[in-house]
């Protein structure tokens, strides 16, 4: 295959800038990817990179992804989507960079860290085999042997690469059995990626790359501590000892640059076993199931490595893994997906003490939703911005969309002087509309304001974390006071969004077709 | 509304001007893409203006029903709504009452259709039309038409023309009292069917009104009637009307037809075209259509065309990547969508620039030798254009030509219906 050029990978360093009391008290961090002497991307922790869907943030485009570049570098993909056809078609793209160039990013102002599954799909799937995983595409499954997968990854040349794990998606609980496989097989994968392979090209060695391990383990403490350990015992050689090159890898974990936890296929499995009863480590409140479980996956592991969550819930949830768990960097999916249902995201940290009725509904039991659901018929008439109350800071396409110049197509249109200027913040009323009307627009407005409100949560975690330490852990008890930690917003806009597209009957369908 | 001829063509009818309203000033010839229910299909109002668009259409039958005239006057407009601050067009309603409702029924008083919402008979009369297209606040606003199908035949033709001219008096009269004639511009709509006859009669009485009138419209025209007799009618009331008001021809939007229309003297045109084609996965381009969707595709690593500033093609995206998000991301219809109004807009700047320069015959000639060069020429397209002394053919060696339509969408599976606004 194509693509494997001369260019060094890039390096990925991770430091920590506070001392943590504790390997699990919160801390700020620095993740720096040098890609060459004059390209250097930082990401600062905690902090936040994008999910996206085919290398896309789902609604918005790519010259809004380059708008927000600085604020948000980190894209993480999923190659299960390239799979439908095989090669799969990113593996063909010339040139340097492929990943990049395939997706439209600029290699000097992005960071794509790449798995092969979408960690936000927890979706019923095959079991995967000893030495295959089970993908998901829209043509069916497809059996990925690690072998594959290491050699589309050396093609593709993502920045980050999250090794292959076996996660059950069957259904849960499962039995003791199948998670020492799991643990078994994802530890002998990893193997796979890491050993180096004289037999081929020397491009295809990814060892000097920047990989990631799934923490796996499913629900039980006991077993998810005993993956992590296996991560520091030596790389075993696999069966095929004779042909591969007498070196010794020392530990896998040497090779390791960061920790990934999949909440999603996590939670699943919590609320499958806590149906049924039969995990004593997860009867508890399921939200101390999870610091347990993630704090038995960290607690062998050394405490200065990148810590990734991906799809978390909520911002207390965030809140709660950065003060309990010590993670250092989120994917911003529960927001993009808000944006999907017609919420407008409004919440502040620390709690503002100001006293304003334009924020967010206030609940019968006292607690305030982090966002507005602009389907309801109550903004139909609020020509407001999206955020309420102080902060009107919001910098998103929505809040503070801006003209550019825009592209002449005449001699005349140079003389015309196209202005750049700021323009008025779309209103809780356009958007409501757009929202009972179909219009894509109104998920590509809020899917940057979500995005970008949640990106001001996480400079706000980050400043009170510097400021003062310990006023964190206060500022997270007010928070959880004051917003809905269930969500219930974001099940309702869910909900709405359904009917709304379920009263595309007849005669909007009709309308639709002659106009759309 | 200041109407000014810049430059005119000295082999066909074309000409340059400059149209400026409340919102600015738009150079025509131009294209007008169309944002229905307030929104370009997934794009902001700031990126379609930076796509170099400075005249978009609303639709007043949507825009009444969602979000209606209360919100829209509690807004202080649309454009304020929508966040658009340049030019803005808004048809009647007309149209979609009669296409899209499932009952409608024309007496001289108005338009009586079913409620989308309750299936209520409901009266849309021209003062109401109006009345609305205040509320909306565009800078060219339509009268409301009596409208029949371009392939009716018999006295519906006739009789719908003449409520047309007594509906714009009505239209001019509601307009007038209203004071808002400094803001927004009433456009009469020539109606009259495929007969030149009755075309005659209504350019006759229109243009008698064209002291109230800031500008006029061709409509009627693109329900799939013969592509001969439609170039003709065009052609006719292009020639009519006033020299000193721009000329409208409502929906249309393939490359070809715009040049046609272009030659024949028209200053403007709109279609949903190059948007719906887009989510179907179709670029346009000066070499014809371009299916993503289809499989050659698939390993293509390069921008749609390489030559387009727009940001999709600028950005680097390829065939091959969008081809891989068609249909499955929103994210590439707005890529394709953006593209296909920047080629829009460039086909029809082109034309400016070549209007002025003076070598707008020969523009022609290229764009429809590398737009047909591995299809034929639509017969229509060399007749059109030849009677307005512009042989496309000259040079071509053995030209091949194609009867009929000859619209080039062998690359399409699907093939969009034009439809007016
Ligand atoms: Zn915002
Ligand atoms: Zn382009």
């Amino acid at each position: 295959m194509s693509g494997a050029t001369a260019r060094p990978p890039p390096v990925l360093s991770f430091k920590l800038l506070s001392v943590p009391a504790t390997p699990f008290s919160p801390r700020l961090g620095l993740a720096r990817l040098i890609r060459s002497s004059t390209e250097v991307i930082d990401v600062v922790t905690p902090g936040l990179f994008l999910h996206t869907s085919r290398g896309h943030v789902p609604h918005l485009s790519v010259d809004h992804i380059s708008l927000m570049a600085k604020q948000m570098p980190w894209l993480h993909a999923s190659f299960e989507g390239f799979l439908e056809t095989l090669p799969p078609t990113p593996t063909l793209q010339p040139g340097p960079q492929p990943l990049h160039t395939f997706f439209g990013l600029p290699a000097a102002s992005h960071i794509i860290s790449l798995s092969l599954r979408d960690p936000a799909d927890v979706q019923e799937r095959p079991p995967d085999g000893d030495d295959y995983l089970s993908s998901m595409t829209i043509r069916g499954v497809r059996k990925i042997e690690p072998s594959f997968y290491r050699s589309y990854v050396s093609c593709v040349q993502p920045d980050i690469i999250i090794a292959l794990s076996d996660i059950p998606f069957t259904l849960p609980p499962f039995s003791q059995k199948r998670m020492t496989k799991s643990i078994d097989r994802t530890i002998r994968w990893l193997g796979e990626i890491l050993k180096s392979r004289p037999s081929m090209e020397i491009t295809d060695n990814i060892r000097g790359n920047n990989i990631f391990v799934s923490l796996v383990g499913g629900t039980n403490a006991a077993a998810r501590r005993a993956f992590s350990q296996n991560l520091l015992g030596p790389l075993e050689e696999g069966s095929n000892l004779s042909s591969v090159r007498p070196q010794t890898i020392p530990r896998l974990d040497d090779h390791i640059s960061g920790y990934v936890l999949e909440m999603a296929q996590l939670r699943l499995e919590l609320s499958a076993s806590l149906s049924c009863g039969n995990d004593s480590s997860s009867t508890k409140e399921p939200t101390q199931a999870i610091n347990q479980l993630l704090k038995a996956s960290l607690s062998p592991l050394p405490a200065d490595k990148l810590r990734v969550v991906h799809s978390s819930i909520s911002p207390h949830e965030m809140l709660r893994l950065i003060s309990l768990c010590g993670i250092d960097l989120f994917d911003s999916y529960w927001a993009q997906k808000a944006a999907d249902w017609g919420i407008a995201l409004d919440f502040s940290f620390p709690v503002s003490t100001s006293r304003d009725d334009t924020g967010p509904t206030r609940r019968s039991d006292g607690k305030r939703d982090v966002g507005h659901n602009l389907y309801h018929t109550g903004y139909a008439f609020d020509f407001r911005g999206l955020v309420g109350g102080p902060m009107h800071g919001c910098s998103c396409l929505a809040c503070a969309p801006s003209f550019t110049k825009p592209i002449p197509h005449s001699s005349l249109e140079f003389v015309n002087d196209g202005c750049e200027e700021d323009a008025p913040a779309f209103t809780r009323a356009y958007i409501h509309h757009l929202l009972h009307t179909h219009e894509m627009s109104a998920h590509a407005l809020l899917v940057s304001h979500n995005i970008t409100v949640l990106q001001d949560f996480f400079a706000a975690i980050r400043s009170t974390l510097s400021a003062d330490a310990p006023q964190f852990d206060t500022e997270v008890a007010r928070f959880e006071t004051e917003y809905d930690g269930d969500m219930r917003i974001i099940e309702e806009g869910r909900r709405a969004w359904e009917e709304v597209d379920c009263a595309r009957g007849k005669g909007r369908l009709a309308r639709e077709r002659g106009t759309i | 509304m200041e109407f000014e001829i810049i430059a005119k063509c000295h082999t066909t009818h074309a000409r340059v001007s400059r149209m400026t309203m409340t919102h600015g000033t738009t150079y025509l010839p131009t294209f007008m893409p169309v944002a229905t229910q307030g929104a370009m299909k997934g794009l902001t109002s700031q990126q379609v203006e930076a796509l170099g668009v400075t005249l978009i259409l609303n639709n007043t039958y949507h825009l009444n029903l969602r979000p209606g005239t209360k919100v829209l006057d509690a807004a202080g407009g649309a454009h304020k709504f929508q966040g658009w601050r340049k030019n803005l067009l808004t048809d009647s309603g007309g149209f979609q009452m009669v296409s899209l409702s499932s009952f409608t029924k024309i007496t001289e008083e108005g338009v009586l259709f079913a409620s989308p919402y309750t299936g209520e008979p409901t009266m849309l009369t021209p003062e109401e039309s109006i009345g609305i297209q205040h509320s909306i606040g565009a800078d060219i606003i339509m009268q409301l038409d009596d409208v029949v199908h371009s392939l009716t035949t018999g006295p519906r033709v006739e009789e719908a023309m003449w409520r047309s001219i007594r509906w714009l008096d009505r239209c001019i009269a509601k307009h007038k009292s209203s004071g808002r004639t400094d803001r927004q511009n009433l456009f009469a709509i020539v109606q009259g069917g495929l007969s030149p006859d009755l075309r005659q009669k209504c350019l006759d009485e229109m243009v008698k009104r064209k002291d109230d009138l800031p500008g006029y419209a061709i409509g009627g025209l693109s329900g799939g009637e013969e592509k001969d007799i439609f170039w003709k009618i065009v052609k006719q009331c292009a020639e009519q009307l006033p020299e000193d008001r721009p000329r409208y021809c409502m929906g249309i939007g393939f490359a070809e037809d715009l040049l046609v229309c272009v030659a024949l003297g028209v200053d403007m045109a709109d279609c949903v075209f190059p948007t719906r084609t887009a989510r179907f996965g179709v670029a346009l381009t000066r070499d014809g259509p371009m299916n993503l969707r289809l499989d050659r595709h698939r390993t293509s690593f390069f921008p749609i065309d390489a030559n387009c500033p727009c940001l999709t093609c600028s950005s680097g995206m390829s065939r091959a990547a969008l081809h891989n998000l068609v249909t499955h991301e929103t994210v590439a219809a707005h890529a394709i969508t953006q593209h296909n109004l920047v080629f829009q807009a460039s086909v029809m700047g082109g034309a400016r620039d070549a209007i002025i320069e003076g070598r707008f015959p020969q523009y022609l000639k290229d764009f429809f030798q590398r737009y047909f060069a591995d299809a034929a020429y639509p017969r229509w397209c060399v007749d059109a254009l030849r009677s307005v002394n512009v042989d496309i053919l000259e040079g071509i060696e053995n030209p091949r030509i194609v009867e009929g339509k000859g619209a080039k969408w062998e690359y399409s599976n699907k093939i969009p219906k034009q439809k007016k606004p």
